[in-house]
């Protein structure tokens, strides 16, 4: 199943699976352990809204599913069982089947994906915060032994990184209603009468202070992401 | 100037540091439910804007649309805008607020948890993310600025207030950041009976700063600064008494002037740039000429040595990354509150706009100049020179 599929597709794959998993909420990815192929991670994020209905948004696995993005569709099965469509390479689709291990309203969800690309097995616990700040979510995944290769491809960054954007996401869209897009903004890198020339006539560059200016940080002035 | 069709609108851009650009970019569009798109007719620089052009703000991107302080008229609403209508005529402020997460709820909109889409850099950096912010580094969301023809509002329920009657736009521009960052400093200062209030920087936001300290019962406020024309405009329109840092000794002045108690509090309104004198100005030169570079914090420096015992320093004066020769014994010793935050937009703004409105708050003053967006280059080089007694510029996208 690994030969010769490029890591972009199991980024995709994984992130479905993990999202699939995922219940999810997080702000932080962190990696929890390495050992004998089996990778953990750990996502924990407060959610502004009572337990109940963090726990609500994350049962309703179709709900869960459009929230995520790169997900098609979740159907439910039964009580127990959903199969989780995900976008593959190009315009492909890749299904698999969750298996939901336990499930106590208002505190936890568990489940298994044995036979999904990236095989794992993951919890998602809700417990009132503190105060009034609502509900502490905390996401666990385990990719399983013969996930190890599948997972191979990806740097253990860049899981938990999918996980904690795909917590962000959730908390974006219970909280606020919508996740926030950087798509789409508009910039000069995309500007129609950007010349090459450095001395076009749109252009200035600003006459230095007389006293000297500190130079400029010691992190890149670019980087940001696209 | 056409939205329909991808004609493109201009937008003045920062190309590397020291240079911003116009160019014609990619018209913005509705990108989420609960944007807006704002036709913009007024669109402010700011101290702010500084530091990023001088490169003093990590993860700025070539291309990028400054402006965060602006008036216009909505043009377009996204399916889950409630409360605007197209055509009217509206403030909005520098910050982006979602208005359901906790720090929203709590009135700490420039905190929101859900606005800025790079929160992962911004929690690398600073441990957690603030809100998004228009026109600014990705560090802070990358959102396109207002120096554009339109700009993209997200959240525009809660970040777009309909501008009163009898406000014109060069007065009402500042009711978008410098109004609220002044009130707001002054609110930090907790204000009682016969407090002096002293105040660094005469730019529009610590000349806003030291007469939002008046309104809040401040016995007096002093505004200190190297720009006489800055500083006489402190005096007629704040109501501020002066010191120029060039040819007074600050420290010496503020004491006699407090007979030796110190101000009560103080704010800093001058941010990475400040100019310090001196051994430890000699101390950051040195330290960035060997390229140990560090934001310069002369002006944070001042406020702490002349802070009375158990005063509050409140910085609104930006900066983005670590500070060398930072008299944190003097913080400990003389038992300072130290106070600081982006402004929130979205619970200073109404006052603002109600002060505004009263007469309590004078701005029109604050615009020096105006200008088309063509001009952004040379306006962007009088503000930061101060040349031609340049306190604010204000650019009209609509010519
Ligand atoms: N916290 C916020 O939400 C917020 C909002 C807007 C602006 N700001 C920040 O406020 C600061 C001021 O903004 P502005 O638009 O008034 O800028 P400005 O550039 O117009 O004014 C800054 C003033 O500080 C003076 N100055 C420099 N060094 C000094 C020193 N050592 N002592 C006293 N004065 C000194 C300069 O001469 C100048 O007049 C900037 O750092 C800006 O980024 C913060
Ligand atoms: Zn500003
Ligand atoms: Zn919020």
């Amino acid at each position: 199943m690994v030969g010769g599929v490029n890591a972009r597709f199991w980024g995709r794959v994984a992130l479905g699976a993990a999202v699939g998993a995922v219940g999810y909420l997080a702000v932080r990815s962190v990696r929890v352990a390495a050992d004998g192929g089996r990778r953990s991670y750990l996502g924990a994020v407060t959610i502004y809204r009572p337990p109940a209905e963090v726990y609500a948004f994350w049962r309703d696995l179709p709900n869960l599913g459009r929230s995520l993005g790169r997900v098609v569709r979740v159907d439910e099965i039964d009580d127990q069982r959903s199969r989780w469509v995900v976008e593959g390479p190009g315009s492909s689709e890749v299904d698999f089947i969750v298996e939901l291990l336990a499930d106590e309203p208002q505190r936890l969800l568990a489940w298994r994906a044995d036979g999904a690309p990236v095989p794992h097995e993951g919890r998602v616990e809700f417990t009132p915060a503190p105060g009034d700040r609502g509900t502490e979510v905390r996401l666990y995944v385990t990719f399983t032994p013969s996930g190890a290769t599948a997972v191979g491809p990806l740097s253990g960054d860049r899981v938990g990184r999918l996980l904690s954007d795909a917590l962000r996401r959730v908390k974006q869209i219970i909280e606020a209603g919508e996740a926030i897009t950087a798509e789409g903004r508009s910039s000069g890198r995309d500007a129609y009468d950007r010349l090459p020339a450095p001395d076009d006539a749109g252009s200035a560059r600003l006459t230095p202070r007389p006293d000297p200016e500190p130079s400029p940080m010691p992190w890149p002035a670019t980087g940001g992401p696209a | 100037m056409a939205r329909d069709g991808g004609t493109g609108v201009k937008a003045l851009c920062w190309e590397g540091v020291n240079k911003v650009a116009v160019r014609t970019v990619p018209d913005p569009r509705i990108e989420n439910a609960g944007d807006a798109i704002v036709r913009v007719t007024a669109s402010s620089v700011c101290g702010s804007d500084l530091h990023l052009i001088g490169g003093y703000v990590p993860a700025m991107r070539e291309g990028d649309i400054l402006g965060h302080e602006f008036v216009g008229e909505v043009v377009e609403l996204g399916p889950g805008v409630r409360t605007l209508r197209t055509g009217e005529r509206v403030v909005v402020g520098s910050t982006i607020g979602c208005g359901g997460c906790w720090y929203c709820d709590t009135g700490r909109w420039s905190l929101c948890d859900n606005t800025n889409p790079n929160a992962e850099l911004s929690e690398r950096l600073w441990g957690q993310s603030p809100a998004g912010v228009f026109g600014s580094s990705h560090l802070t969301g990358g959102f396109a600025g207002s120096h554009a023809e339109y700009v993209r509002v997200p959240f525009a329920d809660h970040g777009a207030y309909r501008v009163p009657l009898g406000l014109d736009d060069d007065a009402v521009v500042y009711a978008s950041d410098a109004v609220p960052t002044g009130w707001m400093a002054a609110e930090m200062c907790d204000i009682s009976d016969g407090d002096v209030v002293a105040v660094w920087g005469a730019g529009a936001v610590g000349q806003l700063a030291a007469r939002s300290a008046l309104l809040l019962g401040a016995e007096r406020v002093v505004v200190i600064d190297r720009y006489p024309d800055r500083l006489a405009a402190a005096r007629d329109n704040a109501g501020a008494h002066t010191l120029d840092y060039r040819t007074t000794d600050v420290q010496g002045a503020l004491r006699e002037l407090t007979a030796g108690r110190g101000p009560d509090a103080c704010i800093e309104a001058v941010g990475m740039g400040a100019d310090s004198d001196g051994l430890t100005g000699v101390y950051d030169r040195a330290r960035h000429l060997m390229r140990l570079r560090s934001d310069r914090s002369g002006a944070v420096r001042e406020a702490i040595l002349a802070c009375r015992k158990g005063g509050t320093v409140a910085m609104v004066g930006v900066f983005a990354g670590a500070v060398d020769g930072f008299p944190l014994g003097a913080v400990m010793h003389k038992g300072l509150t130290l106070r600081s935050g982006q402004q929130h937009s979205q619970r200073y703004l109404p006052v603002a706009l109600d002060r505004m409105a009263r007469g309590d708050i004078p701005t029109g003053y604050l615009t020096t100049h105006r200008m088309p967006l063509d001009e952004g280059p040379r306006g962007y080089d009088l503000f930061k020179h101060k040349t031609d007694g340049c306190l604010r510029v204000v650019f009209h996208p609509q010519g």
